[in-house]
């Protein structure tokens, strides 16, 4: 057998190795296949804007018909006008608005507290607690067992019934349990031995330390009370406590448009309330991004 | 000689007996049912004319698990005083859990703070998720919009089973989220797997950020910017696109037909998820020691056999994981068809969820709050039954439980 010729060289792990020369040269950037990859990535990205782009230029669009085009024809901020200066649509947005942030308090409150709780290894009663909460994600009454209970308790009709019945979320109360079962235990007992009480433990030592994950779980509430048209649909008839989501649908369903200002016409009225949905979010959502990863990641990953 | 504690052994063994007590008594009702007894019958109701079969195998299922459920929580009591008692011997309790060498009542007055804590959290539990149950009860009543409940004993169930829409809606319910999550894990595991080979990090990030973004938008803004985009008018660019490109003539509305809706519930589903899942793969590539790849590169493997060797079997786990977590919530679908359905395809795509809202909040004053429940019942006990069904495989595949 013919002797290899070999080098010696440096891995990028900083290891010395000595191989078959081709491995030591440096790997070019430009290669076909790297070429072919960015491409599709091009594609993929824009297969996911071009839906999003198209609804917001005709949010921008006052001609009638729009046909394919990159930007609008006749530029103009009337269906926005319409959107902001009409009360019916106002109102849904301030609902979506204190919806989201008093449910989000609330929930973010029983899951770091339930989660608290479920890290007292030692606590008497700790295993019957955790299944108490895990068999409610097995089991279910059901949609309409559900809605008697509501009901019955008169939060129906009532903004109360959308922001109480997703507080508590046991998904979200594992997340933090996770994540509070990573902060060293010695910190709690030397806080046990000065006196601390359990809640002042809680709110000195457990809270300040988890400002990473109560981001990560506070913008999953966030979203998910923004968002929400489930319990909105099955809870609420009435139309002044509908939130901005269902009146979205309302709109998009019938031609229950308000009055167009200017020249805005229905279809651009639309666009802009799809637009005016997501775009606080969008804003947001760059500087968030890595708090969402970041929560998925302390619940899916961890073995 | 270790001592049990009398009070906690007569417990597990309450617990033991009641399990099969229940279980065998719920069959043995079940069976009587299913031959049909008359005695048994009376005693359920007259007017209800029942298919025996379904009533039998109704009870023998509901009976076995509520006592499943009983003895589970009278096993988890039982527990907690074994541990007590094994403790003031002076021995390691049994449960090896470590526990302060007191009393029971006396640690528990230890976590007074601890148990003020969750009781708020019990409340909202109680209300929000164990008085539903309680509701279950109505599967089993008559109970029109205007009147009281009936008991009707089993025939909601015997209706339900002869109803066509019923049977439609659950097959739909199997099939859509079936095909969505192969779909939706197949491109992912793709995606994620060219993500990883981007050498461009500054490009790579970009993508990461655009392609989690449609998860965020809600459902109904999804069905808006896909019906916007979608629309059989002048105003449809998916429509406008084939028409110029000669390969329609005329606008299709695609939403409203059985076989197009079925397409674009995918493909709206691939837009808005694919990229959200491949997070949990890119973690599971991103944690692959660079040591192997470093390894292989040096036995000669090149980007094809690493990818084939190592990135595969590392893949392969996290897979199996995610279809299992999702197998087992795949009667759960509701928000996504709901939003997507119109008048004109309702029928054809139906799922238990959306049948169970229209049969009550769409029928007027035929509406029947007792057959919906059963419906609902029906649709939560294959859900349960999924959800063991996968905790034991997750157990087998990686050990531990889903939930």
């Amino acid at each position: 057998m013919a002797k290899q010729e070999t080098v010696k060289f440096i891995t990028p792990a900083g290891v010395e190795v000595s191989g078959p020369p081709h491995l030591n040269k440096p790997k070019s950037q430009y290669t076909a296949f790297n070429f072919v990859n960015g491409f599709i990535f091009v594609l993929i990205c824009l297969i996911i804007l071009v839906p999003i782009w198209k609804v917001l230029i005709d949010s921008l669009d006052l001609t009638t018909g729009y046909g394919m085009k990159l930007l609008p024809t006749k530029f103009g901020l009337d269906g926005y006008v319409s959107i902001f200066t009409n009360k019916s649509l106002l109102q849904p947005l301030w609902v979506s608005v204190y919806t989201t942030v008093l449910g989000t308090f609330i929930g973010l409150l029983l899951s770091t507290m339930g989660a608290y709780v479920l890290i007292q290894w030692d606590m008497p009663g700790r295993t019957l607690f955790a299944n108490i909460l895990l068999f409610t994600m097995i089991f279910s009454g059901g949609m309409i067992p559900s809605y008697l209970v509501m009901r019955g308790l008169g939060l129906t009709d009532n903004p109360f019934g959308p922001i109480l019945l997703p507080a508590i979320n046991v998904y979200n109360l594992v997340l933090m349990r996770n994540f509070f079962e990573g902060i060293p235990k010695s910190l709690f007992e030397s806080a046990d031995l000065d006196g601390c009480s359990p809640m002042g433990a809680f709110w000195r030592i457990a809270l300040p330390l988890s400002k990473a994950a109560l981001a990560s779980i506070g913008l999953m509430f966030a979203v998910a009370y923004w968002n929400d048209y489930t319990n909105f649909k099955l809870y609420i008839t009435n139309r002044d406590l509908y939130n901005f989501q269902m009146k979205l649908r309302d709109m998009m369903q019938s031609s229950d448009l308000p009055e167009s200002v200017g020249s805005a016409t229905e279809n651009t009225i639309r666009n802009a309330c799809v637009i005016t949905a997501i775009l606080p979010f969008m804003i947001l959502y760059p500087f968030l991004q890595k708090y969402f990863v970041k929560g998925i990641n302390i619940g899916a990953v961890k073995e | 000689m270790i001592k049990s504690n009398s009070t906690s052994l007569k417990l597990l063994k309450l617990a033991k007996y009641l399990l099969w007590i229940g279980i065998i008594l719920s069959l043995v009702i079940g069976i009587l049912v299913f031959t049909g007894s008359q005695a048994v019958k009376s005693m359920l109701s007259e007017e209800s004319q029942m298919a025996n079969w379904v009533t039998g195998i109704v009870i023998a299922v509901v009976g076995s698990l509520a006592a499943w459920l009983i003895s589970f929580l009278l096993k988890s009591f039982a527990q907690l005083v074994q541990d007590t008692s094994d403790i003031r011997n002076g021995v390691p309790p049994r449960s090896g859990k470590t526990v302060a060498e007191k009393p029971l009542l006396q640690r528990m007055s230890k976590y007074w703070g601890f148990y003020l804590m969750f009781i708020p959290v019990l409340i909202f539990v109680a209300i929000f998720h164990y008085a539903p149950m309680f509701g279950i009860q109505y599967a089993f009543y008559s109970w029109k919009v205007i009147g009281d409940p009936v008991w009707v004993g089993f025939a909601n169930f015997d209706k339900l089973f002869k109803q066509s829409q019923f049977s439609v809606s659950f097959w739909n319910t199997i099939e859509f989220s079936v095909i969505k999550l192969v779909l939706n894990t197949g491109l992912a595991v793709i995606i994620s797997l060219l993500l990883n080979e981007m050498v461009s990090l500054k490009f790579k990030k970009l993508s990461q950020t655009i392609i989690y973004l449609p998860h965020f938008m809600s459902w109904v803004v999804t069905a808006s910017v896909f019906s916007l985009l979608l629309a059989p008018s002048e105003n449809g660019l998916v429509n406008q696109l084939l028409i110029r490109m000669g390969v329609l003539d005329k606008g299709i509305y695609y939403l409203a037909d059985k076989g197009h809706w079925r397409t674009w519930y995918y493909i709206i589903n691939l837009w808005r998820e694919t990229g959200w899942q491949t997070i949990i793969f890119m973690a599971t590539l991103t944690g692959i020691d660079p040591g192997i790849y470093e390894a292989a590169s040096i036995d000669g493997a090149g980007r094809w056999k690493k990818m084939f060797y190592v990135t595969f079997p590392a893949l392969g786990n996290t897979i199996i994981t995610v279809l299992i977590l999702n197998l087992a919530k795949i009667m759960n679908l509701f928000e996504s068809v709901f939003v997507l359905q119109n008048d004109s395809i309702r029928r054809a795509t139906n799922v238990l969820q959306t049948y169970v809202y229209y049969q009550t909040f769409n029928a007027g004053a035929s509406a029947d709050y007792g057959y919906t429940t059963a419906v609902g019942l029906f649709r939560s006990m294959v859900g349960l039954a999924l959800m063991l069904i996968c905790n034991w495989a997750s157990k087998k595949v990686r050990g531990r439980g889903i939930v």
